[in-house]
């Protein structure tokens, strides 16, 4: 068989499939490979961030009182008591190790590795070595995190937003804390590598045909997010930066007030580089969310998404707004009017962009042939948690509501329905979904759909239960909200709200059966395109060889070519492929070719002008 | 659809010389653009604490002289110049006078280094302590973490000096010495904000 020879085939490299257990398991550089690492190391951090989770709730049913049966393995020096130093820790470093060492990399290091490639007919990412790079690097911060949990004073304590002076040397004392922010930078490296690849990779590596009218949904979604990280991920990389020297070198960047010497710095600068960067990191959790649910409603309602077009200029444009809102985390830092007033209007702005975008889900699935499939309930699922958390997110960007709602648990019920809830259902959708392209075979359906309910139900339980309560007054981050006059009553809807996490975590033991019987004992294979979908990925086998596309696709259509009449009549099926006619003939390479290929007998030193 | 070969008679492709540039030229670019928006987060904390401090700088601090500040400004753009002079002759394969370019930009920035060290060291000894507050600390930081920056770029065109005529092709050439001087320039044009920042303003 001779080499390909036309331009996109030359435009990367065909992998020979690995040879060693190292290069193929550990140091590889191929995306599918990655994915997989991403996934795994995800799922561990997803794990001990949900036991997290439990403690905390544990705390709030039942104050001070002894946890069962764990409590002995995680709180043996208090005897199973979390005392109010464990919940300090316990808190802050569940919201950072689900943001930076369970969502990040399952949604964005695992699904942009496995998707961005195979979805625009591409053999590997572009840069493979800064792939590989960008996992351990992760890997390496993670171990910065594991390792804050066994220095003296323990692991970091100043809440998951860090705020000096809090987080400076006096509020958090210890190598616990420095170590998790010199790990949060690591791992923004580890994204800012990946980053950097998905974008090059989107931008260079797309097939003949592949134009940015036919990109799926969830590559969108991948693409957005990779220039959201590499534009914002810097900024709270610069503030970590300056509260590391302000802990080891005396700097004075955040010092303020009585701690500081001769000349102030400002703990307020802290706030605005963190939400500089905070404020498109909530979009960076969501945008991947919201490329999965456009392409999985299309797929799962067999017809094309409503308005796609709409739908990409809508997720554009709030990447585009994101960095315009931060401000909305700051309203009672004593903002000026003016300034907080500007903030309000463009957060209001934001979200009509986001209910387009709700509105486009909407129709495509109105008069569609739905498919209850199990990432379709995900699909589902995460459409009804974010347009929750949506809503609840207007009293809180407008000011005087704001002002009665800051720092209570509406604001935790508030992120945790968009960021927390729409981003597990969306990632569990697409693990399901892709499960062959990794693992060969499909997921047991049953168990599933028991996942699918018990986290649907126990999320919302838990999210809303806050929200009532934070509506009722109760401030977020307190170790015994009930031992004051105003909140002693909301114990029982507090009691109520533990126990939907509670069972919101049983329900994770289907998919724990689930993964090891699927990823080891193997489901019997299924066939090719188990889902009947067009995007390329399922052009190839299951799971996808190590070069995923011996010869480069020609892309023929858009993503989403569903109950097409001329399609049905002539295919006889009701979905056709991005790598199919419909006349059945081959599909022609298109005119001209961009990449400006030069044939390799222009070696030497022929001096020619560059083209790009 | 797609037809699975066996693993033997799979053909290797390799990408075309050409594609491989372009492809590390816009990775570059992102790199590039990531860097920028730290060093403006920076720039911003720098901003922000200037405005709010009472006097700018403290009454009674130390100053610099601007005379070996400029200078190295003068060599941090020479050792720009030298980087193109040298990108010229990868067009021209004449690869004894490219690493003899490459050398004179890696001694510049050597030097840089240096001076900006002796900089610090007289500061610190006549009195600019971080005890002075945001006003030492802003200067010694973005001094310093651009200095990080300068050894990285250093380290990129020492490989640049060494990977450049081991490569074949003059697009491989080319794309090594176009990844490696983007990052050269990127730290000169940093440095020319810092000392405007800390040193003329």
């Amino acid at each position: 068989m001779a080499a390909p020879t036309d331009a996109y085939n030359q435009l990367q490299a065909v992998h020979h499939p690995p040879t060693s257990f190292i290069a193929k398991y550990i140091w590889s550089g191929d995306h599918k490979v990655i994915a997989k690492q991403f996934l795994w190391g995800g799922l561990i951090f997803l794990l001990l961030g949900g036991l997290q989770a439990m403690f905390i709730r544990w705390q709030w049913a039942y104050p001070g009182q002894p946890v069962p049966v764990l409590g002995q393995v995680f709180f043996s020096d208090s005897g199973g008591v979390i005392t109010p130093g464990h919940y300090t820790s316990l808190f802050t470093s569940h919201g950072l190790i689900m943001i930076f060492w369970a969502i990040t990399p399952m949604m964005i290091g695992a699904f942009g590795n496995l998707t961005i490639p195979l979805m625009i007919g591409a053999r590997d990412m572009a840069f493979p070595l800064l792939n590989t790079l960008s996992f351990w690097t992760w890997v390496l911060s993670g171990l910065m995190v594991l390792g804050s949990f066994m220095v003296p004073y323990g692991t970091a304590a100043a809440g998951w937003t860090t705020y000096p002076p809090l987080s400076g040397n006096a509020g958090t004392p210890g190598w616990g804390q420095s170590l998790f922010v010199l790990a949060i930078f690591t791992t923004g490296t580890a994204t800012i590598m990946g980053g950097v690849n998905y974008v090059t990779t989107v931008i260079r590596l797309r097939a003949p045909g592949m134009t940015w009218d036919r990109l799926p949904l969830t590559v969108w979604g991948q693409f957005l997010t990779a220039i959201l990280n590499v534009l914002f991920v810097p900024v709270l990389a610069g503030g970590g930066i300056l509260l590391l020297l302000d802990r080891w070198f005396g700097t004075s960047f955040y010092v303020a007030g009585a701690l500081a010497g001769e000349g102030a710095g400002d703990p307020i600068l802290f706030q605005h580089l963190f939400w500089i960067f905070g404020h498109p990191e909530v979009y960076i959790l969501i945008l991947p969310a919201w490329g999965f649910v456009g392409d999985f409603v299309s797929f799962f309602s067999r017809k094309p998404a409503y308005w796609y077009k709409g739908s990409v200029w809508a997720m554009t444009a709030v990447s585009i707004m994101s960095a315009v809102v931060y401000g909305h985390h700051m309203y009672t830092t004593g903002m000026a009017p003016l300034l907080g007033k500007s903030f309000m209007m463009l957060t209001l702005i934001i979200s009509v962009p986001a209910e387009l975008l709700f509105l486009n889900w909407l129709h495509t699935m109105y008069h569609g042939s739905m498919r209850k499939t199990v990432p379709m309930m995900f699909a589902l699922g995460t459409i009804f948690v974010f347009g929750s958390g949506g809503l609840t997110g207007l009293p809180l960007a407008t000011i005087s509501t704001d002002l009665y709602l800051h720092a209570t648990m509406f604001v935790v019920g508030h992120f945790h329905l968009t960021m927390a809830s729409a981003a597990f259902l969306a990632t569990f959708g697409a693990i399901y979904f892709w499960f062959p392209k990794m693992f060969g075979c499909l997921m047991n359906d049953r168990l599933a759909r028991w996942h699918f309910w018990f986290s649907f139900i126990g999320l919302n339980g838990v999210f809303i239960g806050q929200l009532i309560s934070g509506y009722a007054g109760q401030p977020r981050r307190l170790y015994d909200p009930f031992q004051y006059a105003f909140t002693e009553h909301l114990l029982g809807i507090n009691q109520v709200t533990s126990y939907f996490a509670f069972f919101l975590a049983f329900g994770q033991i289907f998919f724990v059966i689930n993964w090891f019987t699927s990823v080891f004992k193997k489901n019997p294979e299924c066939e090719q395109n188990p889902w009947q979908v067009g995007t390329l990925e399922w052009s190839v086998a299951n799971p996808t060889p190590v070069y995923n596309f011996l010869q480069i696709p020609i892309v023929t259509c858009g993503p989403h070519e569903y109950s097409n009449p001329e399609c049905i009549e002539k295919l006889g099926k009701d979905w056709q492929g991005q790598w199919e006619t419909l006349d059945g003939s081959d599909p022609e390479l298109p005119e001209p070719v961009s990449t400006g290929h030069h044939h390799h007998d222009d070696h030497g030193a022929e001096p020619h002008a560059s083209e790009e | 659809m797609m037809n699975i070969a066996s693993q033997k008679s799979i053909p290797i492709a390799f990408p075309s010389e050409r594609s491989v540039r372009v492809t590390n030229h816009v990775g570059m670019i992102l790199a590039l653009v990531s860097f920028t928006m730290m060093f403006l987060a920076l720039f911003y904390a720098y901003g922000l604490l200037r405005i709010r401090a009472v006097a700018w700088p403290p009454p009674g601090v130390p100053q610099a002289s601007l005379v070996v500040p400029s200078l190295i400004t003068v060599m941090m753009m020479g050792s720009s110049v030298a980087v193109e002079a040298a990108r010229k002759q990868i067009r021209l394969a004449d690869m004894r006078r490219f690493q003899r370019f490459a050398l004179g930009s890696i001694v510049l920035g050597i030097l840089f280094i240096g001076l900006q060290a002796g900089v610090w060291v007289e500061l610190w000894e006549s009195g600019l302590t971080l005890a002075v507050g945001p006003y030492a600390s802003l200067f010694y930081f973005l001094t310093a973490f651009h200095a990080l920056h300068v050894l990285a770029g250093l380290g990129i065109l020492i490989w640049m000096y060494v990977a450049v005529p081991r490569a074949s092709h003059i697009e491989i050439r080319d794309s090594r010495a176009q990844v490696a001087s983007m990052f050269w320039h990127f730290v000169g044009a940093v440095w020319l904000v810092i000392f405007s920042l800390v040193y003329v303003f």
